[in-house]
């Protein structure tokens, strides 16, 4: 019998094959359809909701005698405390830009999401509260990462001290390389300096959600530690915020004034076969402090993924966020915590998931985050002719693999590991120094 | 009564009645499928189940050009394939060994065996065997197509199915043996 006879019986016996499925299967099968469409729902309305709600906070507390203000006036003074003191303590080691743009970067690829779960709790903490009641869902996120940071910076010598800038970046120089090296010196560039600095960074953050119907509340406490040693700079970073949404947003406005980083919010990698999107804005609003006149922040990202499961293929994952950051700043107003001046700033993050692993991880990232950066002077760019201007790229990489993902449990562990490269410099680049960042870290996240 | 159209469209408004209904149309041949490719019903239905759900929510990208059942088909035989490439400790690891019976060019007929009785037998194969031979047998994959889809070589695939056609040859004749032997006094 020919090859083509037999495939053609068995293909022909295997037409009339039927099995008939159990009731369960369609049971799941419109469960999973619904809830994907109210997933989807959800998708799609929430950087509408996210804006609306962000730009009713924002209006709200325009009035600080607002009853949620007060509500929360207690709280406010004691992170307003902790805030001045993080900065003095940056003020003094010349901390700034670098460190801020790296913590975006981490902060735009830790999609947060967790789960949410019914505690015994959560009736008794909705009875306290007084916009709340009944049930309330609690989920908590832990994420530590530790890692280093390994800097290349390469700048002009300057005048008759060419070692006053070769460490530091741009906007960690005192006012008078700053100066200097935006056009008032009269030598001309010889030859670049190179240095190396490293540094550590530890970053440890435990967030709580407590969400109770439409309503929710998010406090998220951070703590990162960033210390870089190099022969003229020694710099430890400190940082602790709140986050509250909804009821709060007073907090939050006030805890990330900080920075000029991006928050996202959205899906998780838990393992398993899924598509998720994640949208985060950014909101800061300053009051007005001193002769500061205006300070805002608005950041919103978009980040997507599909992964699947094994060693299929996977990842298609899209990411991108856009940051802008204008302000003002006084400087007569350090303590309060504004440091630029004329500020914008919009880094635009791209991330692009080449897509296929084979091994038992699921996920590998690959991102190029190009941005543009316009400021004015500052503290450590004093006034001049023409604002500062500077270039960056960041490529991050990223794996994460599971430590565990047992079936049917809400628990699970992962371990990503994360390489980044940020490279920033000025322009005109005849003038500006540049710095490649390296940075790397393991971060173990239970969820 | 719906037409193939009419339910694809009320599907893709998302009405509960169309949706039952295309699921109902479809649900018995593609287990049928599901269970060609995974030999626990239980991990087939799970795969049905996995394979609807996308073709439910990808319906959209359905152009009408062909046969709606051979659209819905393919995302089956994809949703086994990803099953099957899973690592599990439950599940038979897909390998694809260069053992088993020596290829043969000469078959005898298939008798007349029940689809249920061929499917069982087709079943019993090792994973790689069964997977190129449903692939390339009976769903009409190339080997060219089957060795990206399983990222194997092509020659692999060639190999496999050779092998997997003489082993299901075999078998075919050991249950016909079996059974006439049973039928006659």
């Amino acid at each position: 019998m020919t090859q083509q006879h037999f495939e053609r019986q068995v293909s022909d016996r295997m037409e009339g094959y039927r099995v008939v499925p159990s009731p369960e299967v369609w049971t799941r099968v419109e469960a999973a359809i619904r809830r994907r469409r109210r997933r989807r729902f959800l998708w799609w309305w929430l950087p509408g909701i996210l804006i609306g709600v962000g730009l009713i906070r924002f209006a709200a507390f325009r009035d600080p005698a607002t009853p949620q203000a007060e509500q929360y006036t207690i709280v406010v003074r004691e992170a307003a405390k902790d805030r001045q003191a993080d900065l003095s303590q940056n003020i003094r080691s010349g901390s700034s830009s670098p460190q801020s743009v790296t913590r975006s970067g981490r902060a735009t690829g830790t999609m947060k999401a967790g789960y949410g779960k019914e505690l015994p709790g959560g009736r008794a903490w909705a009875a306290r509260q007084p916009n709340l009641t009944e049930k309330a869902t609690r989920s908590f996120d832990a994420t530590v990462m530790l890692g280093s940071k390994h800097a290349h910076v390469t700048t002009p010598p300057v005048g008759d001290d060419p070692g006053t800038d070769q460490t530091v970046h741009p906007e960690q120089r005192s006012p008078d390389a700053a100066r200097a090296s935006s056009g008032e010196r009269t030598d001309p560039p010889v030859t670049a300096n190179r240095l190396p600095i490293t540094a550590r960074t530890d970053t440890a953050s435990l967030a709580r959600s407590v969400s109770k119907d439409e309503r929710e509340r998010t406090t998220d406490i951070t703590s990162s530690s960033d210390t870089t040693s190099g022969p003229r700079m020694l710099t430890e970073q400190v940082s602790a915020g709140s986050i509250k949404n909804k009821a709060d947003s007073s907090r939050w406005i006030r805890s990330i004034s900080l920075g000029g980083g991006l928050s996202s919010i959205g899906g998780n990698l838990s393992g398993t076969s899924g598509i998720g999107f994640s949208y985060g804005m950014d909101m800061q609003w300053y009051r007005p402090i001193g002769q500061t006149r205006f300070g805002f922040s608005a950041g919103l990202g978009i980040q997507g993924f599909t992964t699947k499961a094994g060693g299929t293929k996977s990842n298609d994952l899209f990411a991108m966020s856009a940051n802008l950051t204008t302000g003002t700043f006084d400087p007569q107003s350090l303590a309060t915590g504004m440091r630029w001046l004329h500020r914008i700033e919009v880094p635009l993050r791209i991330h692009l998931n080449p897509g296929r692993s084979k091994k038992l991880i699921p996920s590998i990232s690959a991102g190029v985050i190009p941005g543009y950066v316009l400021h004015g002077p500052d503290i450590y760019t004093p006034a001049g002719p023409d604002p500062v201007r500077r270039w960056q790229w960041a490529l991050s990489l990223e794996a994460t693999a599971p430590l565990s993902n047992r079936s049917g449990s809400r628990t699970r562990q992962f371990l990503r590991l994360q390489v980044g490269l940020t490279d920033l410099w000025n322009a005109p680049s005849a003038d500006g120094s540049r710095t490649t960042l390296l940075q790397w870290g393991i971060r173990k996240t239970l969820r | 009564m719906h037409s193939q159209q009419d339910l694809v469209r009320d599907c893709l408004h998302g009405d509960p009645r169309a949706q039952r209904a295309l699921y109902d149309t479809y649900a018995e041949v593609m287990l049928g499928v599901c269970c060609r490719y995974i030999r626990s019903q239980a991990d087939a239905e799970d795969v049905l189940q996995e394979a609807f759900v996308r073709v439910f929510t990808r319906l959209g990208q359905y152009r009408g050009s062909g046969e709606l059942g051979g659209w819905i088909r393919r995302i089956v035989v994809h949703s086994a394939l990803n099953f099957l490439k899973r690592p599990s400790r439950v599940h038979e690891p897909l390998s694809f060994a260069e053992e088993g019976p020596e290829p043969v060019s000469d078959l005898d007929p298939v008798p007349d065996l029940e689809a249920k009785e061929l499917a069982a037998l087709i079943r019993s194969l090792p994973a790689g065997f069964r997977t190129v031979f449903n692939l390339y047998a009976i769903e009409g994959y190339s080997h060219a197509e089957i060795a990206e889809l399983m990222n194997i070589r092509e020659t692999t695939s060639r190999s496999q199915y050779l092998r997997a056609r003489a082993a299901l040859a075999e078998m075919i004749r050991r249950h016909h043996a079996a059974t006439s032997q049973k039928q006659s006094p």
